[in-house]
């Protein structure tokens, strides 16, 4: 039985329950099924039968099945002959299969049984092949249903038949895709007794190799994870807050996942795992498959890029397994001799080979001094004999055997050290306990870190390897161990050996710093981090004498002012107050201070946008900017810029008039005047507005003045409109245009080009004169209805949304997918732009924001690569032709981050989507940030284009990117739609739909109330109003915060304030708002909204749109009450959407949806009919 | 016409040897043979150790038998900078000591020249680095050095007869010196003193973009070594454009960040630092500036661009000799 907590998290599993009738239906159809002698046409109606019907009734078949052809029958015999014959048949075509030809190469060498967890082998079938063509070459859903149909026949037949299979992931398929056990704990504590002996008792793989086995082993901790993943789903999503309001979480929904998760994770999850482990231990292979499980299970942080704070079951599972293979007895020599006679500890001979693609001479990464040895892989048998050994009384000879293991492993550059070092400090503190207890610690140290002196020179000369640039990272982290050694002061006898340890170890660190390979920046350094934590460790080696060892330590760094504002926040994180940090660091002739602030001025050269530094983003160390404040240190923001009157002076002299409208400029306050040449006689100045100007007319805090002598021509307008001097303080549609021609204000003005916005005409008087600008903008900037902008918004011109692009561009620097969806015209677009905007600047201007019109800024430092489009504009006609219009944006935003565009001959010119995946691969591996794939209108890729039908294989376009993102950890994609409903499709051209499970689910609401009132106080101002509380109180009333409805409001008030006779300025609106109640719904932008929502509702969610009439027709307590209660599915959907809101606990309809919806207005009278009839 | 007398630098590159350098490293390459216990010196590296840099740790002598008669040894040992300066001179007089044996035991050297004329070290202009000093390692920057090569290539021939035994020889040199020395056969017996920059470890530089004319100025960012001092050092600045120089400056250091302004946006790059005494201790070439154009990852194309140059002279090396790629 499922555990029912499953299944409250999705939608999509909360099923109907089959109706007697149906039962009766499948009744008989087993019977006839049993008195059949099936053939491949019989497998082939009952798989389309399954197809067609749901999964809650074909579980019902599936057991009548089983006790229809109860064992013992003649029957039951003939049907699992007729299923493995069927079955072994395709086996025999698949193990021809081309497209399965490297990996069945590399399975078939494999001698490891603990390689079937590698992620090559523990995925789907359909993810070897997603960019084969679907058609011919993938392995059917018809033979799986076979094999899942012989499984509730015969479990013993059926482990057979899995272990048979050619490669691993056809055993996964079958177990994950086909079956539920993973749900269910029975299951698999009864396949756990059921399935067959794989490993010897000492570890040997036994023929045939099985595979099924391993497989369920790992169901264990992946259970415990998907149950905790849902019940924290479920606490999270959907949220009940109102959309518009304060966003603070809700106390009671963070108590409510303490409630449910806290007993979970402490108690039920871990002790069912120890039982089971408990269970699987009295198996005769038990042991070995625990030790090498545990080692599987403890890669998983360190080879983990993602610093996840959520709860992991293997790192409980780790824990359990030590502590229970301890209590066995089971000693460092058994995890050798598993490791050693499972076949782990074999050489990998085919993924080197795959890997090799350099066209420059360089030695191979088995030649010279220092290579690698040739059992890469048993770190993380070592880890897990560390873990058994620290879980138990440790004894000095199962430590010195510890320390053998280690030796062998260090020496032989075993891989994981490369992990180790850079990611999993706890490791490092697992050995550095545990060799401190060495009788010689020290000695012993030393004595292996000598060994590996070719393996730092190979380091020092990694330009000249292929694929080998790990030598130095065993050194990094033997000194690591070294130092959590040290550290360890009860195991010491003498503390001058502990000393001299921790001296030798930083001689050792600072040779590794001072001849690194290369210096990536002052900032991400590894080597010399590891100087500076040396500081760390220095309270608990030195203790009281720490003012006797600091002046050693802080001596040969001196010079270097980040690595001593580090050294200091180390100190103070590790228990030494600020101010003594300093006394301490002045006594040793070093300025702290000084070198605090010489951090943080480089760190503002290297990373300043125009002087000023985005401390959000900056590479100023958290800890040290924490020690400033400690130390109430306050840095300039800004740098100093260098002073040149040049250009200026030649704009005051190029015109006659140029002096006058600089004079104008500062006379009226304006200031931070910057030029550019645009053209002969064509500038463009932006200057920063005084502060009464930006807040009567709603400006942003700079604007831009196109000055031109002369005729003005529309290539002038669209440069300067192009020109992005600092495009985040500018409304990017408003320009001030100054211009000497005779014609210029009176007819010119009209036909200025450019996107839809306000232009200024500013004109000098014949005596060259200009009057003062703030006259200008409340003459021309009341004239244009700017609340009619119905396109997205760019830059400065958005308002509100803050919380919701933080969230997502986290998510997507995180690798992530999101999709975002929402109601039309509710401003997913223009927050998408603005996340684009945060992560990547230049990307932002590139792809389906290209309209936005500026040229790519020169100087900004991206987060993260993005790569955009718009699937309406794009046009695909196929999958072929829109992967090769991305791989041209891709290529573009490549450009411009400097990476030439290179093509790979190996790949074919048809192959788009492996030319994509090739493309792709490259940026990654030469490029450390993220890469951002945004797609707008997504459900056009599934849906077309007015009933055209979406791109047939567009389903493997995504399990490209959803592989390449579970394997980088670095690609993340964002989808905008209206509904995630092809997002939530369980299957997509037959195979299971890569975004299921993948995407996380955004939905954009209306503007929160704060929101809402500064877009009409905001645009008011701009376009002369006074808009006040009772015109703001009314437009979200009638609006609920929908920014367009909220813009049609506005215009209204726009239209009846310039009314005849209204001439003041600015014009109050509250006199005349309330005849807009009556306008408002006749507009037919308004119109046009509702009759969008009521579409979106009609087609996708009936139930919500009875469930809306209903509220708005009534009281919404008692409705809500009605219809589910405030858990309804019908009510979320309004929910998410914000067509419906929370208000004071009560649900609450915007007045318009209420006037559109209710039962007796003609939508509602209409609808009625309709379902009456 | 009056003359403008500028009379020579009186560059004195190791006078300050025992401030700079306390130790160094010799990097030996020898072979053995038994029969006439000839001790044949193949390859030597004098590489000075800047006094804040710790010497690596002593691994001893890492020997392969080659055949019956003959066994090839690379060891580094590590002594005082001027036992090391020392050592190397008495080799430029023709007599190797064999390091920590009895002073009668010597390496058997070619005839050597020199290249340039003792004292004179020459610095490694970064650009050339990989095809003249291979045997120097990334961090050694832009060194000064000094090399004994032998006046005539030496023999392999006489001393391996067989051509395998010879390709056994190199490619395990080759592993041992980090560099292919079958491209490097004017090397063979040859002798080389390293200097690195004992004054400061590297320099940084930022472009800096202003929003209006004039647009752009670098930063320089330049990190002394422990107990050094950038005061009084020369930098020269040039800046070129495609169609030839544009700029060239003299800036007097002061202290340890410099911001250059120009009024124009820049293209290329390259700086020298000069000592008024040790001589030339950086020269630095060619560096596109587009860490603030396209800056987009201001870290990495740094590291991109040492790739593409070294597989740009790799494969300007392989297409003057019509070497096969492997």
């Amino acid at each position: 039985m499922r555990d029912p907590r499953f299944d409250r998290a999705y939608w999509k599993v909360q099923e109907k329950p089959p109706t007697a009738e149906e039962l009766a239906h499948v009744q008989a159809h087993v019977r006839v099924l049993a008195q059949t002698a099936p053939d491949k046409r019989t497998f082939h109606d009952l798989f389309q039968w399954q197809r067609h019907t749901r999964s809650a009734l074909v579980r019902e078949f599936e057991s009548m099945f089983a006790e229809a052809l109860q064992p013992g029958t003649q029957a039951r015999t003939i049907w699992l002959d007729a299923l493995r014959t069927y079955i072994d048949e395709e086996v025999q075509t698949y193990r021809t299969n081309p497209w399965f030809v490297q990996y069945l190469a590399a399975w078939s060498e494999q001698q490891n049984p603990f390689r079937v967890w590698d992620p090559r082998f523990s995925q789907p079938i359909r993810a070897l092949h997603y960019r084969a063509d679907f058609a011919d070459r993938t392995v059917s859903d018809q033979f799986f249903f076979c094999v899942d149909l012989l499984g509730d026949l015969d479990r013993h037949l059926w482990f057979e038949t899995l272990d048979h299979f050619p490669l691993p992931n056809f055993a996964y398929t079958a177990l994950w895709e086909w079956t539920d056990i993973a749900y269910e704990r029975v299951q698999i504590e009864e396949c756990l007794r059921l399935a067959p002996v794989v490993l010897s008792s000492e570890g040997e793989w036994l023929p045939p190799h099985r595979v099924a086995t391993l497989l369920l082993l790992d169901m264990i901790v992946s259970h415990a994870n998907l149950l905790w993943d849902c019940v924290d789903r479920h606490q999270q999503t959907p949220r009940l807050e109102p959309a518009a309001g304060n966003d603070e979480d809700a106390p009671s929904v963070s108590n409510a996942i303490v409630d449910e998760l806290t007993p979970l994770t402490q108690d039920e999850l871990p002790n069912w795992m120890r039982s089971v482990f408990r269970m699987v231990l009295e198996r005769a292979d038990g042991q070995a498959l625990l030790i090498g499980y545990l080692a599987h299970v403890g890669e998983g942080p360190a080879m983990s890029r993602r610093q996840n704070p959520r709860w992991d079951a293997h790192d409980c599972a780790r824990s359990i397994l030590a502590e229970e293979l301890g209590l066995r007895g089971t000693s460092v020599k058994k995890v050798r001799t598993v490791w050693h006679r499972s076949g782990a500890s074999a050489p990998e001979q085919t993924k080197d080979a795959l890997v090799s693609t350099s066209t420059i001479r360089r030695f191979s990464a088995n030649e010279g001094e220092g290579a690698r040895g040739l059992s890469v892989k048993g770190g993380s048998f070592l880890c897990a004999a560390a873990r058994i050994v620290e879980k138990t009384r440790p004894l000095e000879n199962e430590i010195a055997e510890l320390w053998h293991f280690f030796e062998e492993r260090i020496i032989a550059r075993d891989q994981m050290f490369w992990f180790f070092a850079l990611r999993e400090e706890t490791v490092s503190v697992l050995f550095g306990g545990l060799f401190s207890r060495l009788p010689e610690p020290s000695q012993a140290i030393r004595r292996l870190y000598t060994h590996l002196e070719p393996q730092r020179r190979r380091a020092m000369y990694w330009l000249r390897y292929d694929n080998d640039n790990d030598a130095e990272e065993p050194s990094q982290f033997l000194i690591h161990v070294g130092l959590h050694a040290c550290a360890n002061k009860e195991t010491w006898t003498q503390t001058k050996a502990r000393h001299e340890l921790f001296w030798w170890l930083y001689d050792a660190a600072r040779r590794l710093w001072l001849t690194s390979r290369t210096t990536w920046s002052s900032d991400r350094d590894p080597e010399r981090l590891l100087v500076a934590k040396f500081f760390a460790f220095m309270p608990a080696v030195f203790g009281n004498n720490l003012n006797d060892a600091l002046p050693r330590a802080l001596m040969p760094i001196r010079t270097d002012a980040w690595l001593v504002s580090m050294a200091g926040a180390f100190l103070w994180r590790n228990g030494i107050e600020p101010a003594e940090v300093m006394r301490l660091f002045l006594n040793a002739g070093v300025n702290l201070r000084a070198a605090l602030r010489d951090t943080h001025q480089w760190v503002s050269i290297s990373e300043s946008r125009q002087g000023r530094v985005d401390p959000s983003r900056s590479e100023f160390p958290p800890i040290a900017r924490e020690l400033a404040q400690a130390l109430n240190l306050v840095f300039e923001t800004d740098l100093p810029l260098p002073q040149s009157r040049s250009l200026q002076n030649e704009f005051r002299s190029a015109s006659p008039w140029g002096a006058a409208l600089w004079d104008s400029l500062e006379r009226d306050g304006f200031a931070k005047i910057r030029v550019h040449l645009l053209a002969a006689q064509t500038w463009l100045l932006q200057t920063t507005v005084p502060e009464t100007l930006r807040e009567r007319f709603g400006l942003s805090p700079d604007i831009r003045i196109l000055a031109v002598q002369g005729q003005l021509v529309g290539r002038d307008v669209r440069l300067a409109l192009a020109k992005p001097i600092d495009a985040h303080a500018v409304d990017p549609d408003l320009l001030v245009v100054a211009c000497d021609h005779p014609d210029f204000a009176q007819r010119l003005v009209k036909r200025i080009p450019g996107p839809f916005g306000q232009r200024i005409p500013w004109t000098p008087s014949p005596e060259n004169e200009f009057p003062p600008l703030g006259e200008m903008f409340r003459e021309y900037a009341g004239k244009l209805d700017l609340f009619e902008y119905r396109d997205p918004v760019h830059g400065n011109a958005l308002i509100g949304r803050h919380h919701e692009i933080d969230e997502l561009t986290q998510r997507l620097l995180r690798g992530e997918a999101v999709g975002v969806f929402g109601l039309r015209k509710v401003g997913k677009s223009s927050m998408m732009e603005a996340v684009a905007e945060r992560l990547d600047p230049m990307g932002a201007r590139l792809g389906m924001f290209r309209f936005y019109g500026t040229e790519p800024p020169e100087h900004s430092a991206p987060a993260a690569l993005v790569v955009s489009f718009d699937a309406q504009s794009v046009g695909a006609k196929s999958l072929s032709n829109l992967v090769q219009r991305l791989i041209e944006y891709l290529d573009e935003r490549l450009k411009w981050a400097g990476l030439s565009n290179e093509a790979d001959d190996r790949i074919r010119n048809d192959d788009q989507l492996e030319r994509f995946r090739h493309k792709l691969g490259m940026a990654l591996d030469r490029l450390s940030l993220p890469i951002c794939f945004m797609i707008d209108e997504y459900d056009l890729l599934f849906a077309g284009y007015d009933g055209a039908g979406g791109l047939p294989g567009i389903e493997q376009f995504f399990a490209l990117l959803r592989a390449e993102a579970n394997r980088s950890r670095r690609v993340s994609l964002a989808l905008v739609g209206r509904d995630p409903a092809f997002v939530d499709e369980a299957h997509l051209g037959g195979v299971t739909n890569p975004l299921l499970g993948w995407v996380h689910h955004h939905y954009l609401g209306p503007l929160r109330r704060n929101e809402a009132d500064e877009l009409l106080v905001r645009l008011g101002k701009r376009v002369g109003l006074e808009v006040g509380t009772g015109s703001i109180d009314l437009g979200w009333q009638l609006t609920g915060g929908h920014p367009l409805l909220l813009r049609q409001f506005g215009s209204i008030l726009f239209e009846l304030a310039h009314s005849p006779g209204s001439r003041p300025r600015p014009i109050p609106t509250d006199p005349v708002c309330m005849h807009a109640i009556d306008i408002f719904p006749t507009r037919n932008a308004v119109r046009t909204i509702v009759g969008e929502i009521e579409t979106l509702l009609a087609v996708r969610f009936a139930a919500s749109l009875t469930l809306l009439r209903a509220l708005a027709s009534g009281d919404t307590n008692r409705v809500v009450d009605d219809h589910g209660g405030m858990n309804s599915r019908a009510l979320h959907v309004l929910l998410h959407f914000g067509i419906v809101q929370i208000q004071d606990g009560r649900v609450w309809v915007p007045e318009i949806y209420r006037h559109e919806f209710a039962v007796d207005s003609p939508r509602g009278v209409q609808e009625v009919a309709g379902e009456e009839e | 016409m009056q003359i403008q007398d500028v009379p020579p630098r009186g560059f004195d590159p190791l006078a300050t040897l025992d401030e700079d350098y306390e130790r160094a490293v010799l990097h030996l390459a020898w072979a053995h043979f038994e029969q006439t216990t000839e001790q044949r010196l193949l390859f030597a590296m004098v590489e000075l150790l800047p006094s804040e840099v710790p010497p690596p740790l002593d691994d001893g002598e890492h020997i392969e038998q080659i055949d019956s008669n003959s066994a090839i040894h690379v060891r580094r040992y590590v002594v005082s900078a001027r036992q090391a300066v020392g050592w190397y001179l008495e080799c430029r007089r023709g007599i190797a000591l064999i390091p920590g044996e009895e002073q009668t035991r010597r390496f058997v050297l070619a005839d050597l020249g020199e290249e340039p004329p003792w004292p004179t070290l020459v610095c490694v202009h970064d650009e050339n680095d990989e095809s003249t000093i291979p045997f120097c390692a990334p961090w050694h920057g832009t060194p000064r050095v000094h090399h004994l090569l032998p006046v005539k290539d030496l023999s392999l021939e006489k001393l391996w007869p067989e051509e395998t035994v010879r390709e056994q020889v190199t490619r395990w040199l080759s592993g041992h010196l980090h560099f292919h020395w079958d491209e490097y056969p004017e090397y063979w017996g040859s002798l080389h003193l390293v200097a690195p920059n004992p004054v400061f470890r590297r320099i940084e530089e930022r472009l800096f973009v202003t929003p209006d004319p004039p647009t752009e100025s670098v930063f320089l960012h330049i990190e002394s070594r422990t107990g050094k001092n950038v005061e009084g050092l020369e930098l020269v600045y040039r800046e070129s454009h495609p169609w030839g120089t544009r700029d060239l400056r003299r800036i007097v250091l002061h202290g340890p960040l410099v911001r250059v302004g120009f009024d124009h946006n820049l293209d290329t790059t390259q700086r020298m630092v000069q000592d008024a005494q040790r001589g030339t201790l950086e020269d630095h070439g060619g560096n596109r500036v587009f860490l603030g154009k396209h800056a987009a990852i201001p870290k990495i194309p740094s590291v991109l661009g040492k790739i593409w140059a070294v597989r740009n002279r790799q494969e300007k090396r392989r297409s003057s000799t019509g070497g096969s790629t492997s």
